[in-house]
């Protein structure tokens, strides 16, 4: 318990940390936020006119603390580019991100324990070579190419979905699902591959331990080995390797959303980005930071809770 | 013993050889200008004429990957570099000497290290823009904190052993044992985190410029091509190819290589 409000209170120092370094950050870029939104010809009477209004020429760590009170309370100020307020725009990009997000890690979970376990049989047999091959060749792809390759074969040779045809989840939740199902295997293959790959190594080194030799001297069946014994202790650094993965495939999606054009929060920033709409960045830069060291956080915690060792 | 050929070192260096060697070439020669227009053959299939055809522009596609991968290569030279640099610097001057620098900079790195490579990246160029050398200072940066965290814990265990107790009582000074003696005993593990940064610095290069925030406008680069690619997989499957396996090749042959040092 201790622990975990030590964990929490070192999340919230981070945070802090995080979103006033990005905010000093934007605050330093010339051209701020007035002059973003009336444009080139403005006059320089105008510009003052709105950075007075706007609280631009208050010192910064004034503006941040102003920030940082609105942001708690959910205002993260509004776009330049769609003149709308921040919140509102990213909460209606949440849902194809976070679907995009938990599909992908269903997808890493699902595909990586049984491909890494399928060739520790018999180390470096012809199984364990197969997947060694499948495996260097997924962590080599960028997951941009793979999508495009994915979006070829499956959307213009076989034709079994639109190209582009994103649906929004309240219009067609069956289409918006399965839409999602194609740029998450993009996000997860390459995460897949490592996974594999580290499950992989850490059965092999495990089972060449003491306890296995010992286990089967008792008699277990190699299954009851396996699942019993080894897994429980591959289990504690897995479990901090997938929290740092969500990380990834949330990186990984910004590229991804890209390629499938899924209006999610990654296409939001770099619109955001490429039109100088500075408050959307910084909101979504939070954001992401927030959902980073949260998901690093809850690792240590997990990590804590199942070896009895650090506690 | 009978000696096992090593088909993950063979084939892994044949590729990177095969990439650098269109990189190398590329750099002073390609059958066209890379930027060259030519409305008369637009979209063409890979002929004798035109190796992977033509784009929407009637530029030649081959040409274009070859300045391409050598813009790649070079870019994630200066990347690899820049963050080896001061990475293994910081790495080495805060696990040598310890103390309170060493307890903020890895504070700074943990938190530095926590986030996805890319998203970093796309944070330090929304700030200073895009563009070839802000991508490579961005990039730089983001990429020190695993260099710092490799070569720390190295020298922490380095520094502990009888070489360095020994050379400290002949009355070497602190920076030569650490360049003279320390240095050369971390090489092997220093070379296997530079070829795995090299790979992630090719892969994060052809993102952020596929993302339109790296390379720019009309210069070739690998991940750009793509992007335009995209728009004409219908009618020209080989140009979104052309620099995707030119990228994959790359890749691949360094996780084959590195995968053999690990």
């Amino acid at each position: 318990m201790k622990f975990i409000i030590k964990k929490t209170g070192s999340l919230i120092i981070t945070l802090v940390i995080i979103s006033f370094l990005s905010f000093l950050a934007f605050s330093l870029i010339p051209g701020d936020a007035a002059v973003a939104s009336l444009g080139m010809d403005a006059t320089e009477a105008d510009i003052n006119a709105l950075r007075e209004e706007l609280g631009l020429n208050r010192p910064v760590h004034v503006q941040y603390a102003d920030w940082l009170l609105s942001a708690l309370q959910g205002d993260f100020g509004v776009s330049t580019q769609y003149h709308l307020p921040v919140s509102e725009l990213v909460v209606k990009r949440l849902p194809a991100t976070i679907t995009l997000a938990v599909y992908s890690m269903v997808i890493i979970i699902l595909v990586s324990f049984p491909a890494g376990l399928l060739g520790t049989r018999k180390p470096n047999g012809a199984m364990d070579t197969v997947m060694t091959v499948l495996s260097q060749v997924g962590m080599a792809v960028p997951q941009f190419f793979l999508g495009i390759l994915l979006t070829f074969f499956f959307g213009i040779v076989l034709d079994w979905f639109t190209v582009g045809g994103y649906v929004g989840v309240q219009e067609n939740p069956a289409g918006f699902f399965r839409f999602l199902v194609l740029p998450a295997v993009a996000v997860a293959v390459p995460k897949c591959a490592t996974m594999t790959r580290y499950i992989r190594n850490a059965v092999v080194a495990q089972k060449k331990q003491d306890y296995v030799r010992t286990a089967r001297g008792k008699g277990n069946s190699e299954k009851r080995v396996l699942l019993q014994h080894v897994l429980v202790n591959v289990m504690m650094p897995v479990v901090t390797m997938l929290a740092m993965m969500a990380a990834d495939v949330l990186a990984g999606s910004i590229v991804v959303e890209q390629v499938f054009n899924i209006p999610g929060l990654g296409r939001l920033l770099i619109t955001s980005i490429s039109n100088r709409d500075y408050p959307v960045v910084q909101a979504i830069v939070v954001y992401m930071a927030c959902a980073v060291v949260i998901m690093n956080t809850l690792a240590d915690i997990a990590y804590q809770k199942l070896d009895p060792r650090v506690r | 013993m009978k000696k096992r050929i090593n088909y993950n070192l063979i084939i892994g260096y044949t590729l990177i050889f095969l990439v650098l060697l269109l990189a190398l070439v590329g750099l002073f020669y390609t059958p066209y200008p890379a930027n060259e227009m030519n409305v008369l053959e637009k979209n063409q299939a890979p002929s004798l004429s035109h190796f992977f055809g033509t784009d929407q522009f009637g530029r030649d596609i081959f040409s274009r990957v070859m300045e391409g991968a050598s813009t790649s290569f070079l870019i994630a030279v200066c990347v690899v570099l820049v963050g080896a640099g001061i990475g293994t610097l910081a790495g080495a001057v805060t696990a040598y000497f310890g103390g309170w620098l060493d307890a903020v900079l890895m504070r700074v790195n943990d938190v530095m290290a926590a986030f996805p490579s890319v998203l970093l990246a796309i944070c330090f160029v929304a700030v200073i823009g895009p563009g070839t050398y802000n991508l490579i200072c961005a990039l730089g940066i983001v990429f020190i904190p695993s260099f710092t965290r490799v070569v720390r814990s190295e020298v922490l265990v380095q520094k502990e052993l009888d070489y360095v107790r020994n050379a400290k009582l002949m009355g070497a000074g602190n920076l030569r044992i650490l360049v003279f003696h320390i240095l050369p005993n971390i090489r092997p593990v220093l070379k296997t985190s530079l070829l795995v940064g090299f790979q992630n610095a090719v892969l994060s290069e052809a993102g952020m410029s596929y993302l339109g925030l790296g390379v720019t406008q009309p210069d070739p680069s690998l991940g750009r091509m793509l992007s335009e690619a995209q728009g004409y997989l219908w009618n020209a499957p080989w140009y979104a190819l052309a620099p995707g396996l030119t990228i994959l090749a790359l890749t691949l042959g360094l996780g084959l290589v590195t995968s053999d040092k690990a």
